[in-house]
C-alpha cells in the first residue's frame, strides 16, 4: 500500500472513532472515559499547579500587601456589618443569619491563563457530590466565582472577571448599587450605577443578594473587589468603575463552593 | 530513546496546558511528532491526546481529537510538496495551527499567543530535529528502495 492511501487510511479509521466520541460525549460511555482520564491525571496536574506556585517564594513586601488587603476586607466587612446593624435598628427587625456551608475544593488548573501576560479566566477544581452548577465559589469572605459546568471529577469555574458574570452588588460604605460585569483579562466593571449614586475610589463593592427562594444563588455581603477608577460622565444615564479583585487566584491552592 | 523524549514532551505539554499555560503546547508537539517521525501512528497520538485535552478542558469529548487528526491530515498532504524537516514549514504550520486551533477553542491574547506558538515551535524543533536527522531517513528509505 502507497504512503498516502496508508495515511489517508488510518485518517478515515482516527476520524471516524472521533466522531463516533463526539456523538457519545453526553453518554455514560464518554464521561467514563472522560472520568478515568482524569482520575490519572487529576494528581500530575495537582503536583505541576503546585510546584509552579512555589516557584517564586513571596517577597516581604508581597506579604505585606496580603495583609494590607486582608485587612481592607476585614473592614469592608465591618462597614458592611455597620449598616446592617443600623438598618435592623431602623426597622425593628431581626433576621436569623443564614449559615454558609462551605465545601473544600481543590484547584487542578487554571484555563486561559499565561503567567505575565494574561490572567486567569476561570478555574478547573476538583468536585465533590454536593456541588452543583452556579453555586458561587469563594475564598475567605471574597467572591471568586461560579460553577458553570460540572462533572463527576472537576468542576468548571468562571471567575468574576470573566465575561459570562454579571450580578448586582453595592458599594460597602456608599451603598451605591449597580451591576457587576466580568470584562475577560482580569478586568471587572461596576456599571450601571446612578449618577446621584456616590462612588469612592479604594471602597469595597459587595454582592447584594441574589439567592433565590430554596437558597441557590449568590448571598448578600461577599466581598467583589476594590474601586480603582471611577468614569462619571455628566452627559450618560449611568456611571461606572473599574474594580479588582482583592485576592491573586493564582497564588491560591484551594478554594471554597458556598451550599446553601 | 528519540521517541521517550517526544512522549515525555507530549505527556509534559499536557500537563502544562492543561494547568498553568494555556498556549496550544499539544499541538506543537503533535506538529514535532509528524514532522520529525513522519509516521501513520501520529494519528493515533493526535486521537488519544485529544481525547486527553477534552477530558481535562471539560470540553465537548472528542473536540480536540477531531481537530488534531484533521490537522495531523493537512501536514502529511503537505509532506509531498514541503521539505516537513525543515524551519521555515515548522514556522509556517504551527502559526496556521495556532490560529486555527484558537479560533476553535476561544483564548484571550489571540495575537500574542500565537507569535509566541510560532516561536516556540522552532525553539522545540531546532534541537529535536538534530536528534531525529538519521530517524526521518531511516522511516522513509524502504519506501523508495
Amino acid at each position: 500500500m502507497q504512503k498516502r492511501q496508508r495515511v489517508v487510511f488510518v485518517f478515515i479509521i482516527c476520524a471516524v472513532i472521533a466522531i463516533l466520541a463526539l456523538l457519545l460525549a453526553k453518554t455514560g460511555v464518554g464521561t467514563g472515559i472522560s472520568s478515568a482520564i482524569q482520575f490519572v491525571f487529576s494528581p500530575l496536574q495537582k503536583t505541576v499547579l503546585h510546584s509552579s506556585q512555589n516557584i517564586k517564594p513571596q517577597s516581604d513586601l508581597e506579604k505585606a500587601k496580603q495583609q494590607i488587603v486582608q485587612l481592607q476586607a476585614e473592614n469592608a466587612k465591618l462597614q458592611v456589618i455597620a449598616q446592617d446593624n443600623k438598618a435592623l435598628r431602623d426597622q425593628f427587625q431581626t433576621t436569623n443569619p443564614i449559615s454558609q456551608n462551605v465545601i473544600p475544593a481543590e484547584i487542578v488548573g487554571m484555563p486561559q491563563f499565561i503567567p505575565g501576560v494574561s490572567s486567569p479566566e476561570g478555574l478547573i477544581i476538583a468536585a465533590t457530590a454536593n456541588m452543583q452548577v452556579n453555586m458561587p465559589i469563594v475564598y475567605k469572605d471574597m467572591l471568586l466565582g461560579e460553577i458553570t459546568a460540572i462533572n463527576s471529577r472537576y468542576a468548571k469555574v468562571a471567575l468574576v472577571s470573566s465575561d459570562n458574570i454579571s450580578f448586582t452588588a453595592k458599594t460597602a460604605q456608599t451603598g451605591a448599587v449597580g451591576i457587576i460585569k466580568g470584562q475577560g483579562s482580569g478586568q471587572i466593571l461596576f456599571d450601571n450605577v446612578l449618577l446621584s449614586d456616590n462612588l469612592r475610589v479604594g471602597d469595597m463593592v459587595v454582592t447584594t443578594g441574589e439567592t433565590s427562594f430554596d437558597g441557590k444563588g449568590i448571598p448578600q455581603g461577599l466581598i467583589v473587589g476594590k474601586i480603582t477608577s471611577i468614569d462619571k460622565n455628566p452627559s450618560s444615564l449611568f456611571q461606572k468603575a473599574s474594580v479588582q479583585m482583592l485576592v491573586d487566584v493564582t497564588r491560591l491552592s484551594t478554594v471554597f463552593a458556598l451550599t446553601q | 530513546m528519540k521517541l521517550i523524549i517526544l512522549f515525555l514532551g507530549l505527556i509534559f505539554s499536557i500537563l502544562l496546558e492543561t494547568t498553568i499555560i494555556d498556549l496550544p503546547f499539544v499541538l506543537l508537539w503533535i506538529l514535532l511528532f509528524v514532522v520529525l517521525t513522519r509516521e501513520e501512528w501520529v494519528f493515533i497520538i493526535a486521537i488519544v491526546a485529544g481525547f486527553i485535552l477534552d477530558s481535562l478542558h471539560l470540553t465537548v469529548f472528542g473536540l480536540h481529537a477531531i481537530f488534531f487528526v484533521g490537522f495531523c491530515l493537512l501536514l502529511f498532504l503537505y509532506e509531498q510538496k514541503f521539505e516537513l524537516q525543515s524551519m521555515s514549514f515548522v514556522l509556517a504550520m504551527s502559526c496556521i495551527g495556532s490560529i486555527l486551533y484558537l479560533l476553535l477553542f476561544g483564548s484571550t491574547n489571540f495575537v500574542l499567543q500565537v507569535i509566541f506558538t510560532s516561536f516556540l515551535g522552532v525553539a522545540f524543533f531546532l534541537p529535536l530535529s538534530f536528534l531525529f536527522k538519521n530517524h526521518a531517513r531511516s522511516s522513509i528509505t524502504p519506501e523508495f528502495s
